[in-house]
């Protein structure tokens, strides 16, 4: 009862003492909200642009990367310099090799025109974005599928022209009947649609790697690469096959497929990777491969493949580190006026201490204040978080449409403050519980 | 008043001098380290483009539908060559047009994406290389307006079209860019030059030098210029081709209005598919526009750091002061001048604020350091660190100036009473 009433009392005094100096008290919120503001709202972008884009799998799924250059003129290719893109051959080499372990070729395809096949009352939807994929696909990178089941490995031997299209894609051109077991036409080529997916949209959109990320048109159908390649359906523009650009792999040599594998624990790894190095090693032996070994192959997370591609762009990354020392100025302002604040009022305090108020008395009601102003500053910090979120929303950039607040975001926000206000506090407050009482009473 | 006076004058209040200078050496940090960003920012947009930007004309992806039959390796439909001439001499003689070229490839554009490392020397042994942005077209020179300073322009019997995905070309104009990086020693003209290894690399002659020509994508000034223009125009089949307009000057607006309607006669496109016109200076905006945008919110987290700098320093010394108007008071009344009461205050400022900027600097660099390994950034010069100090100085003495008024204004006589 004692401790609550001190505490009561110290809390009034601290609150009256923030009331005598309006304008420094007004100095110290406004600096911490603005402060806490800038970074939280630079935090909140960076959070989401490197976001986990397949919570799920991202531990276990794995970008392959062989290097399948016949001849490498580059002086300066090294360990980072192994491409992403793989040949179809060695795809199926790969594939071959590890049977017992999910992998899959991932190669975007755009600008095609689909139809449903049957007869008078044919419709069409044009522009379509897609991938080319393997049966294994949709068990790695986590796709629902609605109706229907993914074709099977054998299908992708065979080169079977199937299909599995998004839910969306086969309302509009099957309306309530479904699309599920119907003939679609693919730029003209008939394909049968074996499953119906529903929403899938990683984000950001990593497999594309490094050639749409933000914003990507949401991918409709999903097409065997081995049909894709038989039926002649286009690659996505601007597509590359080494360093020249294609519409169409033109031979099975041509790296042109992204290539992940799913390797679950360490030991898959090192084993896949071993594999990965005696396959080069022996391509090299016969004269396919200019490099051969550990140096040709890799292996790579999506957290490392995000870093790589730097899919968060650089001026965001910098902001918000630049936010955070903004952070930092701000609180050494705070810090600094909390002293002058309290060091203006020592004469208050060196009577209380003569009337007989410990230190730690002192201490405390100093503390307060700078919690208050904690509080205060961290209250205010929200309205500028939204307000600094929707600036950010006007920009043209291609990633800012995706920019909300984060509740959770919130409430850290407040304790930051507050924690935040407290450790700053403490110095100045320190300073100002050591006052010598005798003195100040003399003084004044 | 001498220097020895000011520093026991800060030994006498070491807490607010620490304060002083540690908000002095994080904002010398930060707006170096900021004001480098901004102007890295902003190279790529200050440096030349080498295009006659106010009288240019883009006529984007007039595209052709096409496919590649997987078997014979032909296309079904795209590009018809004879149909794109037509529109080429037919435009040339619009109201308004000065010159006009089929193109793929342009600055500041996402469509045709060509670029490549071009050799000196075949086997690019002798360190020569040079990264280059790669356009094609037929009189891209009088279309784009660009500036020829060695050599001459391409002859027609150069022009050759694509045909399927196979290119070739026997000349090449590259920039002075280019020209420096592959032939340091001069005399590019002449030279042959070659891009890829193996069999299909290309390996052109260099006809001309333009002075500039920028990039498909600058992103930063080194690099704003390297640009390789080669003789090819976009065949039968091809899946892509452009046109570049270069108007009269002042009439860019009424070709502009003509364009679409001649491109759907002359390529016989349908009512839906209308080519896109666009002028150079809206394509530049609009790639810029994320540089733009970036630098105007550095700029103003800069200034909000300097701001709350200037606040910080005057709060300090506003109540530093106030504390010692006595000890003012009894130097006034020993005969000490407002102008000496005054200059001792800014000295002080001037003496604490020099630690925090000796500080910031060393701070700025090694925040410059961590960056580059973090986040790819480039070494910042060390001429940014004084831009950084300059700020912070004159920051500094602006900020004290209010409270060193107030203690210059503060009356002898306050000497003799007790507060």
């Amino acid at each position: 009862m004692f401790g609550y009433s001190t505490f009561g009392y110290n809390a009034s005094l601290a609150w009256r003492g923030l009331r005598r100096f309006p304008r420094i008290t007004l100095l110290s919120v406004l600096a911490l909200a603005l402060g806490i503001g800038a970074t939280v709202t630079t935090r909140t972008v960076t959070r989401l642009l490197s976001g986990d884009p397949l919570p799920q799998r991202s531990g276990s799924l794995y970008a392959v990367q062989l290097d399948a250059r016949e001849k490498i003129t580059d002086a300066d290719s090294t360990k980072a310099g192994v491409p992403d893109f793989l040949p179809w051959l060695d795809v199926q080499e790969l594939e071959r090799l590890r049977p017992a372990i999910r992998q899959t070729a991932v190669i975007n395809t755009d600008s095609l025109t689909v139809s449903s096949a049957s007869g008078a009352k044919q419709k069409s939807v044009k522009d379509v974005a897609g991938l080319q994929v393997q049966s294994a696909f949709f068990e790695m990178f986590d796709v629902p599928l609605l109706q229907g089941r993914a074709w099977s490995f054998a299908d992708d031997v065979a080169a079977l022209p199937v299909v599995v299209i998004s839910q969306t894609l086969s309302h509009r051109l099957f309306g309530d009947v479904g699309a599920l077991g119907q003939g679609i036409e693919i730029n003209g080529k008939l394909f049968r649609v074996v499953a119906v997916s529903g929403m899938w949209q990683p984000y950001p959109h990593f497999y594309g790697l490094g050639r749409c990320i933000y914003q990507c048109e949401a991918e409709q159908v999903f097409i065997p690469v081995a049909a894709a390649r038989a039926q002649g359906v286009p690659l996505a523009s601007f597509s590359t096959c080494g360093s020249r650009s294609i519409t169409q792999p033109d031979a099975a040599l041509c790296p042109y497929l992204g290539f992940w594998a799913q390797l679950s624990d360490a030991p898959r790894r090192a084993d896949y990777l071993g594999m990965l190095a005696r396959y080069a090693t022996a391509q090299k032996s016969t004269g396919r491969f200019a490099r051969g070994g550990a140096s040709a192959v890799g292996v790579e997370s999506i957290h490392a493949l995000l870093d790589a591609h730097r899919l968060v762009p650089l001026s965001v990354r910098f902001g918000g580190w630049l936010a955070l020392s903004f952070l930092l100025v701000c609180l050494a302002n705070v810090a600094g006026l909390l002293l002058t604040r309290f060091l203006r009022s020592s004469g208050e305090l060196g009577i209380r201490r003569a009337l007989g108020a410990s230190r730690r008395a002192i201490f405390t009601q100093c503390l307060l204040e700078a919690a208050f102003i904690g509080i205060a500053g961290g209250l205010l910090a929200l309205p500028l978080v939204w307000l600094g979120l929707w600036l950010v929303r006007q920009q043209p950039a291609a990633y800012t449409s995706v920019i909300h607040m984060d509740g959770s975001v919130l409430l850290a926000l407040l304790a930051f403050a507050v924690v935040a206000s407290l450790a700053i506090g403490t110095v100045p407050a320190w300073r100002a519980s050591v006052v010598e009482p005798g003195l100040q009473v003399k003084e004044n | 008043m001498s220097l020895r006076h000011t520093l026991s004058a800060l030994r006498f209040s070491r807490l607010t001098a620490f304060f002083l200078v540690l908000q002095t050496a994080l904002a010398c940090a930060i707006v170096s380290n900021a004001l480098f960003f901004i102007a890295q920012q902003m190279a790529p947009m200050l440096a030349p483009a080498g295009v006659a930007a106010d009288q240019v004309l883009y006529v984007d992806h007039v595209n052709f539908p096409a496919t590649i039959d997987p078997k014979t390796g032909n296309f079904n439909g795209g590009v018809n060559l004879a149909d794109l001439r037509t529109l080429e001499a037919n435009v040339s003689h619009m109201p308004g047009v000065r010159a006009v070229s089929i193109d793929l490839g342009m600055p500041y554009t996402h469509g045709f994406n060509a670029a490549g490392k071009w050799y000196a020397k075949p086997a690019g042994r002798d360190g020569t290389v040079a990264k280059a942005s790669l356009y094609m077209g037929d009189h891209l020179l009088d279309a784009l307006g660009l500036k020829l300073t060695e050599g001459r322009d391409f002859l027609p019997k150069e022009i050759k079209p694509t045909k399927g995905m196979e290119m070739d070309a026997s000349a090449a104009i590259i920039t002075a860019a280019v020209a420096q990086r592959l032939f340091p020693n001069g005399h590019a003209v002449g030279q042959r030059i070659t891009m890829g290894t193996d069999a299909d690399a290309l390996r052109p002659v260099v006809v001309g030098v333009v002075r500039h020509l920028a990039t498909r994508q600058p992103i930063d000034a080194a690099h704003a210029n390297d640009t390789v223009i080669m003789p090819i125009i976009p065949g039968d089949g091809f899946m892509m081709a452009n046109l570049v307009v270069r108007a009269k000057p002042g009439q860019s607006e009424a070709v502009a209005k003509l364009l679409p309607a001649q491109v759907q006669r002359d390529l016989h496109l349908s009512e839906k598919s209308k080519p896109q016109v666009r002028t150079f200076e809206a394509l530049r905006a609009e790639y810029f526009s994320a540089n733009r945008n970036m630098v105007l919110l550095l700029l103003g987290v800069t200034l909000a750091v300097v701001a709350i700098t200037a606040i910080g320093i005057m709060g300090l010394t506003g109540f530093w002061v106030q504390r010692r108007r006595r000890q003012i008071g009894i130097r006034r009344a020993l005969g000490a001048t407002r102008g000496q009461i005054l200059r001792q205050f800014l000295l002080e400022n001037f003496v604490v604020m020099s630690i925090g900027i000796v500080l910031g600097m060393l701070t700025a660099y090694g925040g410059n350091l961590w960056l580059m390994t973090h986040l790819e950034m480039s070494r910042m010069p060390l001429i940014w660190l004084p831009v950084g100090a300059v700020v912070l100085w004159l920051l500094g003495q602006l900020a004290v100036l209010s409270p060193a008024m107030r203690a210059a204004a503060v009356p002898p006589v306050v000497a003799t009473r007790s507060v």
